[in-house]
């Protein structure tokens, strides 16, 4: 282990005291902590309460001033802090978990310079080191890198700060995951190394991956809280880790406090930083005029970081540091003059010079990259890392092309190097160029970019102006190296500058524009910013256009700032966020600042696509009265508004204002169908006027028309469901009965008796007289009575053949009411409002419910009964839920016919025939011609009764199933309600209230239903269709928790099927998906299906084929396959396509095997690679066509 | 006085309505079942004769739900909110009462919520109800901020 440098500390003990002495008047002496209690209370605790009582009880002064009286030896400095230079991870907060609060800000400073300083020979060869390192990576030197980290490593052990160094090297190599495990456990399998330790590496990682930060900063705070100590430990964590805005002042005095636990390297690059914090936010002029100026200047003297050259200068501190005499500093001056100079040539190449030299001078860079874009550069000798980052900032810079892109890039960048110094200082200077234009100058964004820079030049006064002295040695010295630099600066700040030097028009304009926008002139800004963008297009700078907008509202020009803020977005939409939109929207807040111009509904429409829509009533109601106003009712109209409405303006109108969004909500449109509409009309004009883009707006036109399509169909398929297929029912029925009817129709035509017994009896008649005739007559009526009975049997048995073949029939009412009903749709379509809202789960095979586990995790806060009783609540609540939707499909939805023999004494179909029927049936046949019409007028009847059965059906689901439905809602309610802790389970409670409402939705959902469908005729359609709208149905009725599945259809091209086939390939295609999400194994959000289909010369043909999870136990499934291949052959099978339950092959089975169909084949099984596979083969019969 | 209830639930609208017009037997009581009822409700009026009192639902569809629109458009969680802003920039000034079955909406509480709606909407809201299915403390509240509407 390296020896701390402590004879170099002897003078930092003169120093010290000396400054003690000259003090000693103003020295608080310390209350109840002396040095020597301090002493004895490491010796005795371990240091860490006795450096906590230090740092509360004395004054920032005392404690720097004091610290070489403190510590008169290293080894109670490692009693404090543990070793400071640690030789394993395990050594870091050797104390473990740190739950003493930090100190003050001031405190934890003079601690963390004392301490540093104390160590400053190591930390001042550190700090080379760390230099090289920067540098290598800036020049994709990943060797030297790793060298240098090895250097650091050998004399300087372990740090957080090269944990996260070479976190960085590891995403360098090609499989950085694996990496980044290896390195994580290399430290993690540190058996010693403390929790805290291991979290912070953990989260490290993490923090690596994409678009993490937010969540990761989310995490930290949850997962901290319950510890002692856990805002601050938050706080800290997140601010080094995540590194979101600047931190407060605690939360930098925590990171002090911390990064001392971990290693002397980690507190001194917790030092730099914090001090870098301090002077952006101006916290440090209050303790500046103590202790700080003397102690940064010795500090900066013992331990020469360039990093702390813009804190001495912001805090006035002339230092010997402030000297850049490195190699690269005259050409980083000549690069400066040359651009104030307007002469990009020179500044491209000097600036080119100095970054070679320096590759981590990113100011340089970016003025390289502006000078680049004017000199129109080529090419560069840059390394590889340093190109990448001049070529985004190029285009950055120039505000042409993918901006947003570079930007990103840029930002990747900053955030995979985030421990380096250049590494922050660029993502500040591109989120202040992604910035908007709201002032001449921002000082606050300015300070945080300086603060950053230890290059010093005179942009250094654009956030520290005012401490920088111009007669300070490092004023004087700016001012005469860069003299034009000054002068620009000197225009921006003061207004004014050296008469002897000019500057280019441009830039004087520019300047002057912002001078007088800071200093609150707004018309000479507005004069200056005038001339500017009145350049041609191409050449106005959109920086430029921004100002002038932010200068219009400062004089309060309202319609003049939305004009051109419409304008600059309309020719510099690149960059839209340089554009002051929230500004503008909020002046315009008020509808009677509105003028007539279409320039307000567009400034509504720019800021709702790109900030955020909480000016969406706004938009609306601008839209409806400019509409209104201008008696707009189709886009074609805009056209004839010119010059008021140019082209690009009535393009930006239909793409941002005139959207569905817009659209709902305002008094123009009754429905989403009149919003479609209008959408389509919109796009289609667009696409004559934007002909550039029109493939697009086709493409939105394809989309909206299909999805209204499949929407349109799939409500008329659901309006389908209680269906009868009369013409399968007529073609079985023909075949069945014809006998039966001709029999019957002969006797009813032929009267009661045989006729020859009739002509007999009636001759015999005619013969008699007095009694022997009249008992001829009544024998002759007791035959005719005889037959009569004889007939209403006959037209009894027809009629129930018919009956049975309308309600119980393969294509007769319950077979439509299992597949289209009973058969999943009802359940996922009412269960899944509680579904969605986790209320219920899903059922293991032996009928239990799976535990709630959502709901669970989330009543955490919970005592153990509470969450007990709410667990049982929920389950009851399950039970209760599904008992209902039980009670629905499997006793009301059914069918009873009076009389017979199956008991179903709930069932709300009830048929039932009398005597009296039968002879009014009887009465008709007179008039009835053929079998057709014969059973066409028993089944008019059988539909009456169904219509009074399906009133019954609506009237029993708004009544009492709904009264079932709410109870259950209504006994959880009540559980939760007596629950003391009502905050922890608001949420469940919000839950249940939305399902609440949901389910009476879904109730007259589903009671629409309930409608007789006597729609045969259908449009011929697409064969993909009934695909699409199975999905539809699908996303409609599956839970949100689940996922969707994911459904890929080649259809085939061209020919089109029968309308009449529409329902029943919808309901055998919902079948086959529901079967493939049930047993792939995967969730429905994993399960993927392919299907391909094929109609040619009138032969169907379909195969859906889903993956299945690997490793699944294909066995038992390939077993039941089989009984289910041998039960299609079974002439019972119509009975099991009835059920519900396993059936759905069955049903599959059963639709292609109707009159519409023949040859029909349907073969399933599993592939080679386990994929289950569904074939469907059959030929369009002509009863189709 | 003429009331305008808007709310989307079934039951929680009968039961409102019933209170309401119990207790309160002269007041006349319409009910708008979505956002765009409720403003084409409001509007009318105002040219004629504008309601006094709104009730209003935080939570709504666009449109009435009907077989030809199955879930009422899209349901917009501070379509109140969205609502009371079209009311303001309208200068539509009904005193509104908001009245809510949720603890809280999209992760924002319900004190939070009343805080926002006093401050952008000083003017007409009167203050928020917090409904409950399983208790009738509602209904004090609702009676006490629809008299002060009466006074």
């Amino acid at each position: 282990m390296q020896q701390c440098g402590w004879i170099d500390n002897e003078a930092l003990r003169q120093e010290q005291g000396h400054f003690v002495s000259r003090n000693r008047k103003r020295a608080r002496k310390p209350a109840s902590l002396t040095r020597t209690s301090f002493i004895e209370s490491v010796l005795r605790s371990g240091g860490q309460s006795a450096l906590g009582a230090l740092k509360e009880q004395w004054s920032a002064e005392e404690i720097y001033r004091q610290f070489p009286h403190l510590i008169p030896d290293r080894k109670w400095l490692d009693q404090v802090h543990g070793p400071a230079f640690p030789r394993k991870p395990g050594d870091m907060f050797s104390f473990g978990l740190p739950s003493s609060p930090s100190g003050s800000f001031a405190a934890e400073l003079a601690w963390a310079i004392a301490r540093c300083r104390a160590c400053a020979r190591e930390l001042a060869e550190f700090v080379e080191l760390r230099l090289e390192y920067e540098r290598s990576v800036i020049r994709s030197d990943w060797k030297t890198g790793e060298a240098v980290l090895a250097e650091i490593e050998r004399q300087f052990g372990q740090s957080f700060w090269l944990f996260q160094a070479k976190l960085i090297q590891a995403r360098t190599g090609g499989d950085p995951d694996n990496a980044y495990a290896v390195l994580g456990n290399q430290w993690l399998s540190d058996g010693f190394a403390s929790p805290w330790v291991q979290y912070l590496v953990s989260v490290s990682v993490q923090v690596d991956r994409p678009g993490a930060r937010t969540a990761v900063a989310d995490s930290i705070r949850r997962v901290l809280r319950s510890l002692p100590n856990g805002n601050a430990l938050a706080s800290y964590a997140i601010a080094k880790l995540v590194e979101q805005g600047v931190p407060s002042l605690p939360a930098i005095a925590s990171t002090l406090h911390y990064d001392g636990l971990l290693s002397l390297v980690d507190q001194y690059e917790g030092l730099v930083a914090a001090l870098g914090w301090g002077i952006a936010r101006g916290e440090m002029e209050a303790l500046a005029g103590t202790f700080l100026r003397d102690s940064l200047r010795a500090l900066s003297r013992d331990i020469p970081d360039a990093r702390l050259r813009p804190i001495l200068a912001a805090l006035g501190v002339d230092a010997p540091l402030l000297v850049d005499t490195s190699v690269a500093a005259t050409a980083r001056v000549q690069a400066y003059e040359a651009y104030a100079k307007s002469d990009y040539v020179t500044a491209s190449k000097r600036a080119e010079d100095a970054i070679l030299d320096e590759p981590d001078d990113i100011a340089c860079l970016v003025l390289l990259a502006r000078a680049g874009i004017r000199a129109e550069t080529k090419k560069l000798l840059l390394p590889s890392l340093a190109t990448k980052i001049y070529e985004s900032l190029g285009t950055l810079s120039s505000l042409r092309g993918e901006v947003y892109g570079a930007a990103t890039e840029l930002l990747a960048i900053a955030h995979r190097f985030s421990i380096l110094r250049w590494a922050k200082q660029l993502e500040l200077l591109v989120l202040q160029m992604l910035a908007t234009e709201d002032a001449g100058v921002n000082r606050p964004r300015q300070r945080s970019i300086n603060s950053l820079d230890p290059y010093l030049t005179p942009l250094f006064r654009l956030g520290f102006g005012a401490a920088l002295d111009r007669d300070s040695p490092l004023g004087m010295r700016l001012l005469a190296e860069f003299p034009f630099t000054s002068a620009a600066i000197d225009l921006i700040l003061t207004g004014a500058c050296n008469g002897a030097i000019t500057l280019s028009t441009r830039k004087h304009l520019s300047y002057m524009a912002r001078y007088s926008l800071f200093s609150g002139d707004a018309e000479s800004a507005i004069s200056c910013l005038s001339q500017l963008v009145t350049l041609p297009k191409g050449e106005v700078d959109p920086r430029s256009s921004a100002l002038l907008v932010t200068a219009f509202l400062e004089s309060g020009q309202l319609d003049a700032a939305t004009r051109q803020c419409v304008d600059g977005y309309l020719s510099c939409g690149e960059l839209p966020s340089l554009f002051p939109l929230v500004r503008v929207t909020a002046m315009l807040d008020d509808t009677g600042t509105w003028s007539d111009s279409i320039d307000v509904p567009l400034m509504f429409g720019i800021y709702n696509s790109l900030v955020d829509n909480g000016r969406l009533p706004h938009l609306r109601i601008a839209f409806e009265r400019f509409q209104e106003a201008n008696g707009i009712a189709d886009p074609a109209r805009l056209s004839e508004l010119s010059p008021a409405c140019s082209k690009e303006r009535i393009v930006a109108y239909l793409n941002l204002v005139w959207t569905p969004e817009t659209m709902r909500q305002t008094l123009l449109y009754r429905s989403t169908s009149e919003i479609e509409d209008a959408r389509v009309r919109v796009c289609s004009y667009l696409a004559k006027i934007d002909v550039a883009n029109d493939s697009r707006y086709l493409e939105e036109i394809r989309e909206r028309v299909k999805r209204r399509e499949i929407s349109k169909a799939t409500s008329l398929v659901e309006q389908s469901k209680v269906y009868v297929d009369v013409a399968a029912i007529k073609k079985t029925l023909r075949s069945k009965l014809s006998g039966a009817y001709a029999r019957y129709k002969a006797s009813a035509s032929g009267g009661d008796l045989d006729p020859a017994m009739t002509e007999l009896l009636e001759e015999l008649v005619k013969g008699l007289a007095g009694r022997d005739r009249e008992v001829l007559v009544v024998a002759k009526s007791f035959f005719d009575g005889k037959a009569s009975v004889e007939r209403l049997k006959q037209l009894a048995s027809l009629y129930s053949d018919i009956s049975d073949e309308f309600l119980l029939g393969s294509h007769g009412l319950n077979a439509y009411l299992s597949t289209r009903v009973r058969h999943g749709t009802l359940s996922n379509t009412l269960r899944k409002p509680v579904a969605d809202e986790r209320l219920v789960t899903q059922r293991n095979e032996d009928g239990s419910y799976i535990a709630n586990t959502f709901w669970i995790e989330r009543l955490s806060a919970l005592s153990e009964t509470d969450a007990t009783r709410i667990r049982n609540a929920l389950e009851e609540f399950a039970i209760s839920y599904d008992g209902v939707i039980n009670r629905i499909k499997d006793e009301l939805l059914q069918i009873k016919v009076v009389d017979s023999t199956k008991e179903m004494p709930a069932a709300l179909f009830t048929y039932h025939t009398s005597s009296r029927e039968l002879e009014a049936i009887g009465s008709r046949l007179e008039s009835i011609e053929g079998i057709d019409d014969f059973i066409g007028h028993c089944m008019d009847r059988l539909w009456e009764k169904t219509d009074v059965n399906l009133i019954a059906v609506r009237s029993v689901l708004a009544g009492d199933v709904r009264a079932m439905f709410m109870a259950a809602f209504q006994r959880l309610d009540s559980s939760l309600a007596a629950n003391d802790n009502r905050h922890a389970v608001s949420e469940l409670r919000n839950a249940l209230n939305r399902a609440r409402t949901a389910v009476h939705r879904r109730l007259e959902e589903v009671s629409a239903w309930f409608n007789r469908s006597e729609v045969y005729d259908r449009s011929d359609y697409s064969p993909g269709l009934p695909v699409d709208i199975a999905v539809n149905i699908l996303e409609k009725t599956l839970p949100q928790d689940g996922g969707q599945p994911s459904v890929v259809c080649t259809p085939t091209d061209g020919a089109l099927m029968p309308g009449r086939t529409l329902d029943g390939m919808v309901d055998a295609f919902h079948a086959l998906f529901e079967n493939a999400i049930q047993h792939s194994g995967f969730t429905a959000g994993g399960t993927r299906i392919g299907v391909s289909i094929g109609l040619q010369n009138k032969r169907f043909t379909a195969k859906v084929t889903n993956e299945t999870r690997p490793g699944k136990d294909i066995e038992a499934d390939l077993r039941k396959l089989e009984n289910i291949r041998a039960g299609l052959k079974d002439p019972r099978f119509r009975k099991r396509a009835q059920s519900e339950g396993g059936s759905g092959l069955h049903k599959i089975w059963q639709t292609i095997n109707s009159p519409f169909y023949s040859n029909a084949r349907l073969e399933f099984g599993f592939s080679d690679d386990q994929s289950f596979f569904v074939s469907i083969d059959c030929v369009l019969e002509e009863a189709s066509l | 006085m003429r009331v305008l209830l808007a709310e989307d639930d079934y039951e929680k609208a009968n039961r409102i309505g019933e209170y309401v017009t119990n207790t309160f037997p002269l007041h006349s009581l319409e009910t708008a079942r979505s956002v765009d009822s409720a403003l084409r409700s409001l509007v009318a009026a105002q040219a004629s004769s504008p309601f006094d009192l709104l009730l209003l639902d935080m939570t709504m569809p666009t449109f009435d739900v009907s077989t030809s629109e199955p879930g009422g458009g899209e349901t917009e969680n501070f379509a109140g909110k969205q609502l009371l802003t079209q009311m303001k920039l309208r200068r539509i000034g009904v005193p509104t009462i908001v009245v809510t079955m949720y603890d809280g909406i999209a992760d924002v509480s319900l004190s939070v919520l009343s805080a926002e709606l006093k401050r952008d909407f000083p003017a007409v809201y009167l203050g928020l109800v917090y409904y409950s299915q399983a208790q009738e403390g509602w209904k004090n509240a609702l009676k006490t901020l629809m008299e002060s509407v009466e006074q």
